[in-house]
């Protein structure tokens, strides 16, 4: 978001992925097992998500890719089973829009929940002394923080490089695509693992373009090498995104890129996360 | 908020009553900046959490005022959110009337180059940080006396401040008190640039000199001509595109003044920099950080004043 992300509070709050394995406890305890927390996790960022677009412009990506980053912060010390996390996925997203400088009304986020109540039967709709209360919540859980640089703004500059912008779009059985429109997409689904928590903004884009280059079949390699960035920590987050695809599905095509129904599909593979949860609750 | 004894009622935030405080076991002094939070409205004001977020990044630097922490109380069954501020004595604008207003009682030149130098630098400190403050003016200034004989400025009330990612998405234009607000603001530009605060610094450099707000306009229009009157009507040569704002018309083709005559008090190093502050283009504008390094501060003990600035910042400045 801001310019500096090297004196931020932001880079002092990126937590090492170890520290991230003594997170859910309490979950684990109750006999959720990590790939339904996984699976849990990518469900309601994917609900942030599709409430976004549900705004009709309303909230924009960044506004989103906020949001997701205060429920994974928030989701570092807390539980699913202490905290509702299908009522503080909303309320992340009312919060970011207030600290991006773009506020939703509380109704309006209501009607977007609404909106989507058929698709998402299984998410309580809030009401307004519920969402303030957890306003307060996630404010005292994440302490006031709520600048968040986001790798939107690294992606594009990145994306502005002349080697990266004359590269030609692929051919794909749905479509073709650009690089850019596959970036774009890949980062938009990376907010389903916690790697927003764990790694540098501009890490995290360029991990974004070295999947979507993968993705596209185009070397990427040289122009990387040319960088004066931590290839290592890119060859990690990329490792890790890919790790998620392979096993949650395979969120990038061409067509779902573009997403018609990309969250029908992961409907069905989270809601079993899902009942699992609402018999733990 | 057992832990504060409310002392006075200082002021008035952008959203809600200003106290003095004492901290009970330390007996330091603090502010109190009490925000109500309308339960039946939307919560949090977005200004409150504005300033929240950005001073947790801006504290660190002594020359913007230090948030101590926040408290979540009930009061009369209502929620309250109570920011807790370091306490200063003074702002800036009540510093300035107690020696007497008006160009009669000028200030002494050495406390005028302190001052502005510690306001640069605590804009400088913001703007390194990707944050314009937008509301710069001697009421958000805070000043006090009693450091090592030397008087400190703090920079408060970011209730308007903005993190500024680029490309600056356009922002509703009514925030800038008007005397200190730039010209691009005025004229509707909607794609302004931490160059704004920039003009608000000249125009407080100017009232430290005069003793008297230098452009007090009292709408839009009035503004500009204030503006336009002293430092000549902006042509395509000086400020390209201005004539393609939004809110541009034809105005009176005015010349610019002699400011070493309307500043006959201030050395003319100093009204170099008072230009360079005021240049048209935003984009030609002096910036925070080539400022600090003009020549009007060259006769400055500058490292007495750094001396104010924190431990930290100083260790990794050198």
């Amino acid at each position: 978001m801001a310019a500096n992300f090297w004196t931020s509070a932001h880079r002092k709050l990126l937590v090492p992925r170890e520290r991230l394995q003594g997170s859910h406890k309490a979950d684990l305890e109750k006999g959720l097992s990590d790939n339904q927390l996984t699976q849990l996790q990518a469900y309601l960022i994917l609900y942030i998500g599709d409430l976004a677009k549900a705004s009709q412009q309303l909230v924009r990506q960044r506004v989103a890719a906020t949001a997701c980053t205060y429920f994974h912060r928030f989701y570092v010390k807390n539980n699913f089973c202490e905290h509702d996390p299908r009522i503080i996925a909303p309320a992340c997203l009312y919060l970011a829009s207030k600290a991006e400088e773009s506020q939703i009304q509380a109704k309006v986020l209501f009607q977007m929940m609404k909106k989507l109540s058929a698709r998402y039967h299984f998410m309580p709709i809030l009401e307004m002394k519920q969402l303030l209360d957890l306003e307060m919540v996630l404010l005292e859980e994440l302490d006031f923080h709520l600048v968040v640089f986001s790798p939107y703004h690294s992606l594009v500059k990145f994306l502005a490089d002349p080697k990266l912008a004359a590269m030609p779009a692929t051919t794909t059985k749905t479509g073709t695509m650009t690089l850019a429109e596959c970036c774009w997409a890949v980062l938009n689904d990376s907010y389903q693992t916690t790697i927003c928590l764990t790694y540098a903004p501009h890490i995290i884009a360029l991990a974004c373009i070295s999947v979507a280059a993968a993705l596209l079949h185009r070397d990427v390699t040289a122009w990387m090498l040319g960088l004066q960035a931590d290839l290592d920590q890119v060859f990690e987050v990329t490792l890790e995104i890919t790790l998620f695809f392979d096993r949650y599905g395979q969120p990038i095509s061409a067509e779902e890129c573009r997403r018609p129904d990309l969250s029908q599909g992961c409907d069905a593979r989270a809601r079993g996360g899902l009942r699992m949860f609402a018999l733990t609750l | 908020m057992d832990q504060y004894e409310k002392l006075e009622k200082i002021g008035e935030g952008t959203y809600g009553k200003v106290y003095k405080a004492r901290e009970k076991n330390t007996g330091r002094l603090v502010a109190l900046k009490k925000t109500r939070l309308e339960m039946e409205e939307e919560g949090v004001p977005s200004t409150a959490l504005r300033e929240v977020s950005l001073l947790q990044m801006l504290s660190e630097s002594n020359h913007v005022v230090k948030l101590l922490c926040v408290e979540h109380v009930e009061e009369h069954n209502k929620p309250v959110l109570y920011l807790v501020f370091e306490f200063l004595s003074t702002d800036l604008k009540k510093w300035m009337d107690k020696t007497g207003k008006g160009p009669s009682n000028p200030l002494g030149k050495q406390v005028i180059k302190s001052f502005m130098y510690q306001l640069i630098k605590g804009v400088a400190h913001c703007h390194k940080h990707g944050v314009m403050h937008r509301d710069l003016k001697p009421q958000n200034l805070l000043v006090d006396d009693e450091v090592n004989g030397q008087s400190l400025l703090k920079i408060a009330d970011l209730g308007l401040g903005r993190a500024f990612s680029i490309p600056i998405k356009s922002y509703t234009h009514e925030i800038v008190t008007l005397w200190y607000r730039a010209p691009e603001v005025l004229l509707g530009c909607t794609h302004y640039s931490p160059a704004v605060d920039m003009w608000s610094v000249a125009c407080i450099f100017a009232e430290l000199v005069r003793k008297q707000a230098l452009f007090p306009g009292d709408s839009e229009l009035q503004q500009l001509l204030h503006i336009f009157k002293l430092l000549g009507t902006p042509s395509e040569e000086v400020w390209p595109g201005v004539s393609r704002l939004k809110d541009w018309h034809e105005f009176p083709n005015w010349t610019a003044q002699d400011l070493h005559k309307v500043f006959p008090n201030l050395e003319p190093e100093g009204v170099d920099l008072m230009l360079a502050m005021f240049e048209f283009d935003p984009a030609k504008r002096v910036s925070a950080k080539d400022a600090l390094k003009h020549p009007y501060f060259d006769n400055l003990d500058k490292e007495r004043v750094d001396e104010l600035e924190s431990e930290v910042i100083r260790a990794r400045e050198g």
